[in-house]
Order: structure tokens, then C-alpha cells, then sequence
């Protein structure tokens, strides 16, 4: 009688807990899977690149607000000036709304690069690395510890065969010793 | 449950709206009576007021890419710059800074170079560890010692490098300054 009240309050916890915390299971599974793969793509951004060539470079000096904007109307860019600044002597940086334009003023070369917000994983990465702070640490760190609260109540949840004494045992046998091959391999 | 979800949903409106009245008096008026200083007089100067506080003005000629957790600065002299780091209450340099000038108020923090700096981070990379992200208080935090390996791409050959700019110095440590951001606003 003890235990199967035992197990349905495991069974509520549990269920409850659950519900509760799905959010923050999609938003740490999520953005877990994008800094996973940090080395290959830029979670935060999209950021592409276009070069092209400027034939028509005025001097330096003459170069203006008006010159860049028709510039950029003329190379078939869909694209926003926002201000520009020569960071060398032949030089220019065009900063625009969604990226920049490099520009080797002697060459003419043209190196354009766009930038989009990556939706999802930006706000996602956001939250994993607890760029909150406050508030956020506390919600996170009671996920976290629910997160052991789940998975411990989770072995208790089915009796018999396939429970924690048959079927669950050999399971989670298997999900302890994998990452610990990892860490004979890798660390100890 | 009901009410439950009215009481959540009260107390995080009424956090949102706590937080944003903050926000909006940081951003609308920041405590900038100090001096404001601009990267071209103020470069020179940097070592003089290491841990001081200081405003300053400048173009924001990059932010970084991977996580938003520095931005440059620049002046008339566009050769000089100053790198601005977020701090407690900025989560992040939003990308769109760029090209925009800005103000910061934030405290001048420095990382001394040194020879026993160098044998840690040779440690690290000896032993595998130079991937793990884990901050260090005074110096260059798992990010900043990524980016430099990634530019050398060999990150032994990075310390051997800041090895032989120490030796060439004539001192025993280089120093490399920067500001860590109290808050900012940006000027158009």
C-alpha cells in the first residue's frame, strides 16, 4: 500500500515536472545540438559572401554617402547603407544593415558579406549560455536539477519486466557505461 | 491551475516590465558625465588607468561573430583600436552595431602576458584541454584562446609567436588592454 502510493506521487512528480520543463527541454536539446557543431556553422548568423569588381573608383576624398548608395543600386545588391569609414588608405568599409562591403579602392575588388539572424538557435543559444544572467541562472539551475529529478523518477515509473529490475536495468546500464568509454578513451 | 498560470504570467509581466524600466534607464540616460574620451586620445593612455572607469566614443568597426561577446572601436585614426567586451548587465553586442558610433562607460581591464601565463596555456593545449570554454578570470577566457589559435592554426606555434613578441619587447610580459563594458548607448 506504502509503495504504490510511493509511486504515484514518483508518477504525478514526474508527469508534472515534466510538463513544466518541456520548454527548457527543447531549448537545451536544441541549442545543445547547434554548439555541438560550433567548429562548422555559425549558430547565431548566416553570413554569406559575394565578391564582385568596382570599375569606377572616385578618389577618396569625393567619396560620399550618395556615391555608395548609387554604387550599390548599380552592382544589383538588395542591400541598406548605414555609414562607411576608410580603415586603411585605399580602403573603404561599407557597414550596412545586413552585413558590409569591403572595398580595395586600388583593385576594385568587392567583397560583400550578409548577415541574417538564424532564427530559433540565436534565441536558443541565447538562453544555453545564460547571457541572462539573474534571474535566468536560477530557472536553469532548478532545470538542471530537475532534469536529475526526471531521469531518477523515470527508472521507478513501471514495475516488473520492463522496469528498473528487468528490462530498464540493462538499459541504463548501457546509457552509464557509453559515456564512460568516452572518458576512459578521451580523459582518464 | 488556473490560477496558477495567472499568477506565472503576473509575475513575469511584472519582471519584464521591471527590467525594461531599468533597460530604458540605462540606455536613455546613462551615467556619462565623465569625459568622454575618444580612441585617439584615450589609446595612449590606456595603461595609465588600468581598473578605473572611463567613458568613451567610437565607431564600431567589428562585432564578433561567434556569441556577440566583444565589439571594436574606432577613431579618426582608424590604424588605432580599442576592444570592448560586455560586461554583467550586456548580454551580448547585438551585429548591428556595426558602423554605428557609440558611447560605453566601462572599466579599463588588462591581461598581463607572461612567461608563467604562457606555460598554462601550453599546459592546456599539451594536454587536450584547450577546447574546453571555461573562463579565466584575468585573462584570456576559452574564446579569446580559440580565436588565436584558429588565426595561427596551430596554437603551439600562437605561444611561441607571443614567446618571441615578449623576448623582442625588452620587458617580461606583454600587456593587452581592453574595456569591460557598464553599459552604452549608441550616438546616431
Amino acid at each position: 500500500m506504502k509503495n504504490i502510493n510511493i509511486r504515484n506521487w514518483i508518477r504525478i512528480l514526474h508527469r508534472d515536472t515534466g510538463y513544466i520543463f518541456f520548454g527548457m527541454c527543447i531549448i537545451y536539446g536544441l541549442s545543445g545540438i547547434a554548439l555541438n557543431h560550433i567548429d562548422d556553422w555559425n549558430p547565431d548568423y548566416t553570413i554569406n559572401h559575394k565578391s564582385f569588381i568596382l570599375t569606377e573608383i572616385p578618389q577618396k576624398d569625393v567619396i560620399q554617402k550618395d556615391w555608395i548608395i548609387s554604387m550599390i543600386s548599380e552592382s544589383g545588391l538588395d542591400v541598406n547603407y548605414r555609414s562607411h569609414y576608410f580603415p586603411g588608405e585605399n580602403i573603404l568599409k561599407v557597414f550596412l544593415k545586413e552585413g558590409a562591403i569591403t572595398i580595395d579602392m586600388t583593385s576594385g575588388e568587392a567583397q560583400l558579406e550578409q548577415i541574417k539572424r538564424r532564427p530559433v538557435f540565436k534565441e536558443v543559444n541565447f538562453l544555453h549560455y545564460n547571457k541572462p544572467k539573474k534571474l535566468w541562472t536560477w530557472f536553469s539551475d532548478l532545470f538542471a536539477i530537475s532534469l536529475i529529478f526526471l531521469s531518477t523518477t523515470g527508472l521507478f515509473m513501471i514495475q516488473g519486466k520492463k522496469g528498473i529490475t528487468g528490462r530498464g536495468a540493462w538499459l541504463t546500464l548501457i546509457g552509464i557505461i557509453i559515456p564512460l568509454i568516452f572518458l576512459i578513451i578521451y580523459l582518464w | 491551475m488556473k490560477r496558477i498560470i495567472i499568477i506565472i504570467s503576473v509575475v513575469l509581466i511584472v519582471s519584464y516590465s521591471c527590467s525594461n524600466v531599468s533597460r530604458k534607464a540605462s540606455n536613455e540616460n546613462p551615467v556619462l558625465d565623465l569625459s568622454e574620451l575618444t580612441v585617439d586620445n584615450f589609446s595612449d593612455q590606456i595603461s595609465d588607468n588600468v581598473g578605473k572607469e572611463v567613458t568613451i566614443s567610437g565607431r564600431v568597426t567589428h562585432v564578433c561573430r561567434h556569441g556577440g561577446q566583444k565589439l571594436f572601436i574606432t577613431g579618426e585614426d582608424t590604424t588605432r583600436t580599442i576592444r570592448i567586451t560586455t560586461g554583467e548587465n550586456i548580454p551580448e553586442f547585438d551585429i548591428t552595431l556595426e558602423g554605428n558610433m557609440i558611447v560605453v562607460r566601462g572599466i579599463v581591464k588588462e591581461l598581463i602576458i607572461d612567461e608563467t601565463y604562457l606555460a598554462e596555456w601550453e599546459a592546456e593545449v599539451t594536454d587536450g584541454a584547450s577546447k574546453e570554454n571555461k573562463g579565466h578570470e584575468d585573462g584570456l577566457d576559452g574564446h579569446q584562446k580559440q580565436e588565436v589559435e584558429a588565426e595561427s592554426g596551430d596554437p603551439l606555434a600562437a605561444i611561441q609567436k607571443l614567446r618571441e613578441d615578449i623576448a623582442a619587447s625588452g620587458e617580461d610580459h606583454l600587456s593587452d588592454y581592453w574595456i569591460e563594458t557598464i553599459d552604452f548607448k549608441t550616438k546616431e
